[in-house]
């Protein structure tokens, strides 16, 4: 009897597996593009994480920025990045997730008439852990179409350190703490992205 | 946008230093009066007590003994980071209705390398009057103050502030009628100061609240509260000299209705505010409004058998007058279900979410999002030695914007996972589990401009373990771990990738003798990836590009030393070694090591008098491959002392 009602359950279970399957179905795309490369690779290393950033960012391709970011992604903004920001610095950085760097970077897209990132490397990480930093020190030269720099050239310097994590063989940021550049002539990414946020 | 150099507006004349030593300053008076003042009161008890009130100790005495004053102070330093933290409270009762208050909270932070110093200081002291049993009143003043100085006293000096102080006024009146209904009321006002960079402030503030509770029979249940503010604020920014006025209003709502085990909620929520502030010599006016509306139902109607769903709505808007490319409306619908079922030791449980999102950013981004998910599960329980469980979720995440012309970011995210866990413990000593995974991500992009990045990433584990105690005092434990992750490309296959895991894991755990343990841990990880592509003859076939080994292990010894300092000694060591793949010949491409000693010292005790210390010393001494790891030294040091009297 107690075999029998299990069995029922277990059939109950199938059903509503194959249900979802027919609640849950994606769209087709439009069909294969004109060219058929990607610009993505497996980030089997930190390097390739910062490889994946840059033409992500130059080919304003936002799923591709999003991988390089793990779920639980939080972004660090330089304390007087935040103190300049008054009262609304108190808000504008605060619990800043993956979300909100992909909403934030969707924003730049927009206004970004072309974008460029280079890294330079001040620490080095260690990859024999599934867990390690490195430093970098990034300029990012966003030239603007439209939005409050329409028709400018920008470039903002800072000092990044990069937290990463590995997973399943595949290298992420989770944490971002963001840092002026000395002497601190440019903005940094912080405040580019605290102006696009939500 | 621009930077606002605030170099030199703080007025700071006194060094960083200051406000931290005076606060220990004001601890030691404090720790050497209170006792003194406690046994002052115990004289004047002893001769009838009452009388004149000389002091602090003697108003303590007359209104209770109750006295806590608590300081709590850390500090660490990782490498050339350092960090104070000083916390100070006071709760003192003046008399029998009147009550004293205050707290001081400072954190600094040095890093002696990048010559930056941040403090954050936060000072709160209050004064409260009972009037009565349902009236009181208080006042309190707060000052947060926080500022960062990178290059103090050099010529690249860079300082940044931000400062508030505010004093309150507020009267509450709360009530109980008829054990049912609740009913309090509340009035503050106050004066507000603000600086920060170039902006300065100051006015005054008034806020009310309200809230009203009923508990009526037959099971409902009601609760209403509402709250609003008003500021009036004389500005300055550069040429700018305004008066910024914001107001808040907040509603909340709710109802409940029990009956037997069954419940319905509605929860309401309306919000609306409007902030004046300084932007750029500039008043910004921010508008805000938002409102949702949750129905939720809790039902058991049948035994073993527990259902919830619930519907929510919710909606919230923003406009500004200086930055209108900021301005957002945003819709939420989410439909949300759950059931579960129990039956002997089956249990069976299904979820389904679905969740409509409406983005008005009144430019390309705005859109849709459609996010839905479901998830089934099903546990067995066999006999006492074999449990099984079987697990499956789908969910689909589509994000869809309104000009396809200027956004062709377009894509739905479809994931399926399935997860088979058994546990087995054939004997007392012996436990084994067993994972297997199965997952799936598809990412779709829609427009045939995006298309080149449509992939689908699979992975498949197995996870073996097993744990074997011998005697009380010896565990050992062993996990494997075998796993395979795809990544095919709908379009560009040539980019599709292979990587290959597999890891063995073996701690064991020694107890010899009561406080001392050892602890060995080691694991391997070999790892190889490379293409993974069709050949001449449309069979997938895999190219290895590069492998690599990582060995890791770890050896601790912990003491507890005479039942008060815990020691530990941890050495860890690792080495890894990859190879590449040219023309069918492997290549040493790098080694690495890492290798570190660490030594702890830790103290956690309490004193007669119920002084709390907690001390952590550690050293670490690190040799690696990499420069910066080469022969580093690092100290990290913690006290914590927690005085209470």
């Amino acid at each position: 009897m107690i075999w029998r009602r299990i069995a029922l359950v277990a059939v109950a279970a199938v059903a509503l597996s194959l249900l979802g399957g027919c609640i849950l179905s994606p769209r087709s795309p439009d069909g294969p593009p004109e060219g058929d490369q990607t610009d993505w690779e497996t980030p089997i290393d930190t390097d390739t994480v910062l490889r994946n950033i840059r033409t992500a960012l130059a080919g304003e391709s936002i799923n591709n920025y999003h991988d390089s970011f793990t779920e639980d992604y939080r972004f660090h903004v330089d304390p007087q990045d935040s103190l300049d920001a008054g009262d609304e610095g108190t808000t504008r950085y605060a619990n800043w997730t993956r979300e909100d760097e992909v909403f934030a970077a969707n924003g730049v897209f927009n206004d970004a008439a072309s974008i460029a990132v280079s890294f330079s490397n001040v620490e080095a990480p260690q990859e024999e852990f599934d867990e390690t930093f490195r430093t970098e020190d990034y300029t990012l030269t966003v030239a603007w179409q439209s939005g409050p720099h329409v028709n400018e050239e920008i470039i903002y310097r800072g000092r990044a350190t990069l937290w990463m994590r590995r997973v399943a063989g595949r290298w992420a940021i989770f944490r971002w703490v963001d840092r002026r550049a000395d002497p601190p002539i440019n903005d940094t990414w912080g405040v580019l992205r605290g102006d696009y946020r939500d | 946008m621009g930077r606002s150099d605030s170099r030199g507006r703080a007025g700071e004349v006194r060094p960083w230093w200051w406000r931290p030593i005076a606060l220990a300053l004001i601890l030691v008076v404090v720790l050497l009066a209170a006792p003194a003042a406690a046994q002052d009161g115990d004289d004047d008890e002893g001769e009838g007590g009452g009388g004149q009130f000389g002091g602090l100790g003697d108003l303590a005495q007359a209104a209770g003994p109750e006295f806590h004053p608590v300081y709590k102070l850390s500090h660490t330093r990782d490498k050339e980071i350092s960090g104070w933290t000083h916390n100070f409270n006071l709760s003192y009762p003046l008399a029998s209705r009147v009550s004293f208050s205050s707290t001081t909270n400072i954190t600094i932070r040095e890093n002696d390398v990048l010559n930056r110093v941040n403090l954050q200081e936060n000072w709160n002291t209050g004064i409260g009057v009972a009037v009565s049993s349902a009236i009181s009143t208080e006042i309190k003043f707060n000052r947060i103050k926080q500022r960062d100085v990178r290059n103090e006293g050099s010529p690249n000096e860079v300082r940044s502030f931000r400062e508030k102080e505010s004093v309150d006024l507020s009267t509450s009146y709360k009530k109980v009628y008829l054990n049912d209904i609740d009913l309090s009321l509340g009035v503050t006002g106050g004066f507000e100061k603000n600086r920060y960079a170039d902006v300065q402030s100051r006015g005054v503030a008034q806020s009310i609240n309200a809230t009203l509770r009923y508990d009526a029979p037959m099971g409902l249940a009601t609760d209403f509260s509402y709250s609003g503010r008003h500021s009036l604020l004389d500005s300055e920014q550069g040429v700018l000299a305004s008066t910024d006025e914001s107001i808040d209003h907040n509603f909340n709502g709710r109802l409940a209705y029990t009956w037997e085990e069954n419940q319905l909620t509605v929860d309401l929520r309306r919000s609306t505010s409007k902030k004046e502030y300084p932007k750029e010599q500039q008043t910004e006016r921010r508008e805000q409004n938002g409102e949702a509306i949750a129905v939720g139902t809790d039902l058991n109607l049948l035994p073993a058998l527990d259902t919830r769903i619930s519907l929510d709505f919710s909606r919230s808007s923003s406009s500004y007058e200086l930055e209108p490319s900021r301005d957002n409306d945003i819709k939420t619908y989410t439909l949300d279900g759950s059931a579960s079922y129990t039956l002997g030791d089956t249990k069976f449980s299904t979820d389904l979410r679905s969740e409509k999102k409406r983005s008005n950013y009144f430019d390309e981004q705005t859109g849709d999002s459609y996010s839905q998910s479901f998830g089934t599960s099903l546990t067995h329980r066999f006999n006492d030695r074999l449990s099984a469980s079987l697990r499956g979720r789908m969910s689909l995440l589509s994000r869809q914007y309104d000009d396809i012309e200027a956004n062709d970011q377009d894509r739905d995210l479809f994931d399926q996972e399935a997860t088979l866990n058994f546990d087995y413990t054939p004997r007392s000593d012996i436990r084994t589990g067993l994972t297997i995974k199965i997952r799936e991500d598809q990412l779709i992009y829609i427009r045939r401009s995006r298309t080149g990045d449509n992939k689908t990433t699979q992975t498949f584990l197995i996870q073996p373990s097993v744990k074997k105690d011998f005697g009380s005092k010896i565990s050992l434990t062993q996990r494997y771990e075998l796993s395979a992750d795809y990544t095919l490309y709908d379009y560009d296959r040539d980019s599709n990738f292979l990587i290959r895991n597999f890891v063995i894991g073996t701690g064991l755990d020694w107890r010899p003798i009561g406080g001392l343990g050892l602890n060995v841990e080691h694991k391997y990880r070999g790892q190889d990836e490379g293409a993974y592509r069709e050949d001449e003859f449309g069979v997938e076939r895999y190219a290895r590009n590069s492998e690599r080994d990582d060995h890791s292990m770890s050896i601790s010894v912990r003491y507890r030393l005479l039942e008060l300092i815990d020691l530990e000694v941890k050495q860890d060591l690792s080495f890894q070694k990859k190879w590449t793949f040219s023309d069918d010949e492997k290549r040493l491409a790098w080694e690495k090591y890492d290798t570190s000693v660490t030594g702890r010292a830790s103290l956690n005790h309490t004193l007669e008098d119920g002084t709390r210390l907690s001390v952590s010393v550690a050293r670490t001494h690190r040799d690696a491959t990499n420069i910066v790891e080469r022969q580093r030294e690092v100290w990290n040091i913690t006290a914590n002392i927690d005085k209470t009297f």
